[in-house]
């Protein structure tokens, strides 16, 4: 019995030296044949090759420990190995092999049976870009489903290259997905479904025909006239409809702009692009810890510029009141420039940004917000000139007369976020009782012709991973921050 | 809904019935048959059962430990853990790797994001045989687990119903205190202020890891998280009143003083007023008993287990693909 294991034992090396001899020959001639084209892959390989044979001379040399202290401890006959050579042999060999750092088999049997992306949508063509990738029109090729129409963001990789590796996903990827797929409102832009394929993320909207940004250049053009009050009052009721949703869920969306609300052709307002929002239910880490700029520049509230780590929904409120004023004026009410982040990846005061805000509200006193000595820019806000509030004149400098309209604006540009109007208390706000009424569709009386959005469709190759020219995206190589918000 | 377990996707699209639970599990052993039998993974018999669920346990807070994560953190990548393997078969994947991906995918969700980087080289510290150096493994396998689980990555944990049960509680038992107060005079004044209203710090502990404790079984996929924190305060005050039943009856004999104390709370009969409050909510009883029974039987098992005889099978079919 002993001498028949043995054997056996001697045979599972020898099958395993042979498998690395094989191996071994394989990456020689790989090696001559390629020089120095040797892919990432087969370097890998061959640095894996390395290690198994490390793991083998190892294990060769623990063999030879214990055969010789076989040998030391007297054993009468070194060709009948004892005891504890079996118990060598019993125990798992300490070579790990490549099949146990994969997932397969479990991958196989999940990529065989899984729908890609294009078996599922017909694209149409592309939309537009970001920080955080690609988005495209789509249609689905289900018949059931025919007159489907989407919006496919294909998250960006980290590094775009020719080779594409899985890196992680994101912080602003596992957000959207996360809490997209939680929230169901009619004024947050829906998703149907995430399609993970071949290292990349597709996450597929309803898709929406028009955007604020797309509504205000429209009527900011010299000949049209501005957007009617109905139209200005739904959007904004809509806008904060969705706000309160999210805000009543424990969800900040902390890049609340004019280009971040769409518009369907049925005139239903989505807010959409989730991937700054976070819920705020459960802080295990402090918000500012988590990201260092929230907010794209122009509608950032004064307590992100003046410093403030510890914020509040509130901050959502004031890029609402925000977009109320762009929507009245045609143009961003504060256009401020932005300060760079320094080398040092300080964040800087943004002074230019705090000046226009003061320059139309007035400098704020520490006795209409109490709080704001506290905050870390405070002294550089009281080198600024002072001002008084100058929101009425602005107001009528923009030919908007509605009373009404002017509270519930300067109730959401209030400084103190303590103080400013909350979202649920803005939709009960008497300007939304007054005539002209709010209506389920924003484009309810009134005859303007919006455009289409622009589709390229000479560009529709969603799978492709390598950046073409017409894409100007700029590389990111941090994943964890790259969707820094600079703007 | 992320603030509500009642429109959430955990309800809607994650939570499972006895009976479901079952048939998901027999469908999965039938692919597991049909694997073994098209030799696509090893024959070593490998149990999900309750000991290899405590080992798992074990695993994830081990890593969790080295990396510093929070338990709510910990809690979610345990429920991811519960969700993927009522799909997946552990033969098919690596345990290790499996466990480091869902505390990798759990943290960013739970908003305290750890870099791969640290996760993998932890993990590597840990089972140097089982993860790899590279951190694309653990990266590609979050795509498989995301996918796995639909996409729905919210999960609503017991934790915030105890605090809330907690608050409700003590509402309760406050407004029964007053009720008795217009009964009887005030004289008794002095007593009322030394009976609990609510749980102790150190019962809420207790609770507390009653509640982590659940995650080794099933119930996280069956009931809503306020059954599993009744039942945690449930089992807490009961262990506690028998426990302390026992010293009284043992100070009686040696008259130790710390009699008084115990005394005290066997009178208060807080146990009494908690299950008079259980009665009086909405709270689906059955399930919590259902769930306490669940936690004796693991609290049973959990005496009589042994690491190694988990992690031998897990051994043979890892090391020998």
């Amino acid at each position: 019995m002993y001498p028949n294991q043995s054997r056996q034992h001697q045979n599972t090396t020898q099958l395993q030296r042979e498998y690395l001899l094989r191996l071994q020959q394989q990456q020689q001639s790989q090696q001559n044949g390629t020089g120095a084209l040797m892919s990432a892959q087969q370097r890998k390989q061959s640095a894996q090759f390395q290690h198994l044979q490390q793991l083998q001379q190892q294990q060769q040399q623990q063999l030879n420990l214990s055969n010789s202290s076989n040998l030391s401890s007297s054993n009468p006959n070194p060709n009948y190995p004892n005891q504890q050579q079996n118990m060598y042999q019993n125990r798992p060999a300490l070579m790990a092999s490549n099949n146990c750092f994969t997932l397969l088999p479990y991958k196989t049997r999940k990529d065989a049976l899984r729908k890609s992306v294009l078996q599922k949508y017909d694209i149409v063509g592309y939309i537009a870009s970001g920080t955080y990738g690609r988005v495209y029109k789509a249609k689905s090729k289900n018949p059931k489903n025919s007159s489907g129409i989407f919006a496919i963001k294909k998250f960006k990789a980290d590094k775009e290259g020719e080779v594409v590796y899985y890196t992680g996903i994101s912080q602003s990827a596992s957000r959207e997905m996360a809490l997209c797929r939680e929230l169901n409102n009619n004024n947050i832009t829906k998703l149907t479904e995430t399609i993970l394929e071949n290292k990349c993320i597709y996450m597929v909207f309803e898709y929406a025909e028009h955007d604020l940004l797309q509504i205000i250049h429209f009527h900011s053009h010299p000949d049209t006239k501005s957007i009617p009050e109905q139209t200005v009052k739904s959007i904004m009721w809509q806008v904060l409809n969705g706000v309160s949703y999210l805000h009543q869920n424990w969800v900040l969306h902390r890049d609340l702009k004019p280009a971040n609300i769409m518009v369907t052709s049925e005139g239903v307002v989505k807010i959409g692009d989730l991937g700054l929002a976070r819920k705020f239910n459960n802080p295990l880490q402090s918000l500012y810890n988590g990201d260092k700029v929230v907010v794209t520049i122009w509608y950032r509230a004064p307590e992100l510029l003046l410093g403030g780590r510890h914020y509040t929904p509130a901050i959502d409120l004031w890029a609402v009141g925000c977009i109320l004023a762009e929507l009245l004026a045609l143009r961003p009410i504060f256009k401020g420039e932005e300060a760079k982040m320094d080398n040092k990846k300080n964040v800087p005061f943004q002074k230019n940004q705090m000046q226009k805000i003061v320059e139309i509200l007035g400098t704020p006193s520490k006795e209409k917000w109490p709080s704001l000595p506290k905050y870390p820019e405070y002294p550089s806000l009281q080198q600024f000139k002072q001002f008084p509030n100058n929101l009425q004149a602005w107001y009528q400098s923009i030919g908007a007369q509605k009373k009404k309209g002017l509270q519930l604006l300067s109730s959401l540009l209030e400084y103190d976020p303590g103080k400013r109007m909350t979202a649920f208390d803005a939709l009960l706000h008497p300007y939304f009782l007054e005539t002209p009424l709010v209506s389920q569709n924003i484009f309810e009386g009134q005859q303007f012709k919006y455009p289409l959005r622009r589709i390229q469709t000479d560009d529709s190759d969603i799978t492709s991973s390598a950046p073409s020219n017409k894409r100007g995206l700029n590389n990111d190589h941090d994943p964890l921050h790259s969707r820094k918000r600079q703007k | 809904m992320a603030a509500d377990f009642w429109s959430s996707t955990q309800r809607m699209n994650w939570q499972f019935s006895r009976d479901s639970l079952k048939d998901a599990r027999r469908e999965l052993s039938l692919l597991e048959n049909t694997m073994e039998q098209s030799e696509l993974i090893s024959k070593v018999k490998v149990n999900y059962d309750l000991y290899m669920r405590i080992y798992i346990h074990s695993l994830v807070n081990k890593l969790g430990r080295r990396l510093n994560v929070r338990q709510i953190a910990l809690s979610t990548a345990e429920v991811y853990l519960l969700r993927f393997l009522t799909k997946v078969s552990l033969k098919e994947v690596n345990l290790y790797l499996l466990i480091t991906t869902s505390i990798y995918l759990s943290c960013k969700i739970e908003e305290c994001p750890q870099h791969i980087r640290t996760i993998v080289s932890e993990a590597r510290n840990l089972w140097p045989e089982y993860i790899p150096h590279d951190a694309t493994k653990v990266a590609e396998f979050e795509f498989y687990l995301i996918e796995e689980m639909d996409t729905y990555l919210i999960v609503h944990h017991p934790y915030r119903s105890l605090l809330l049960i907690n608050e409700v509680l003590s509402n309760y038992n406050q407004s029964h205190k007053s009720e008795g107060h217009n009964h009887n005079n005030n004289s008794n004044n002095n007593n009322d202020t030394s009976q609990p209203f609510a749980l102790s710090p150190e019962e809420l502990q207790s609770c507390w890891s009653i509640i982590n404790d659940s995650y080794v079984t099933d119930l996280p996929l069956i009931h809503a998280p306020h059954i599993i924190a009744s039942a945690s305060i449930f089992l807490t005050i009961v262990l506690k009143y028998n426990h302390l039943k026992h010293i009284s009856k043992d100070s009686l004999k040696n008259s130790k003083p710390n009699t008084m104390i115990t005394e005290e709370y066997l009178k208060s009969g807080f146990l009494k007023n908690f299950i008079k409050f259980l009665g009086y909510s909405n709270i689906d009883l059955g399930g919590v008993i259902e769930a306490v029974q669940e936690l004796i039987t693991l609290y049973e098992i959990w005496e009589t287990y042994d690491e190694s005889s988990c992690k031998k099978p897990l051994e043979s079919v890892l090391l020998n693909r």
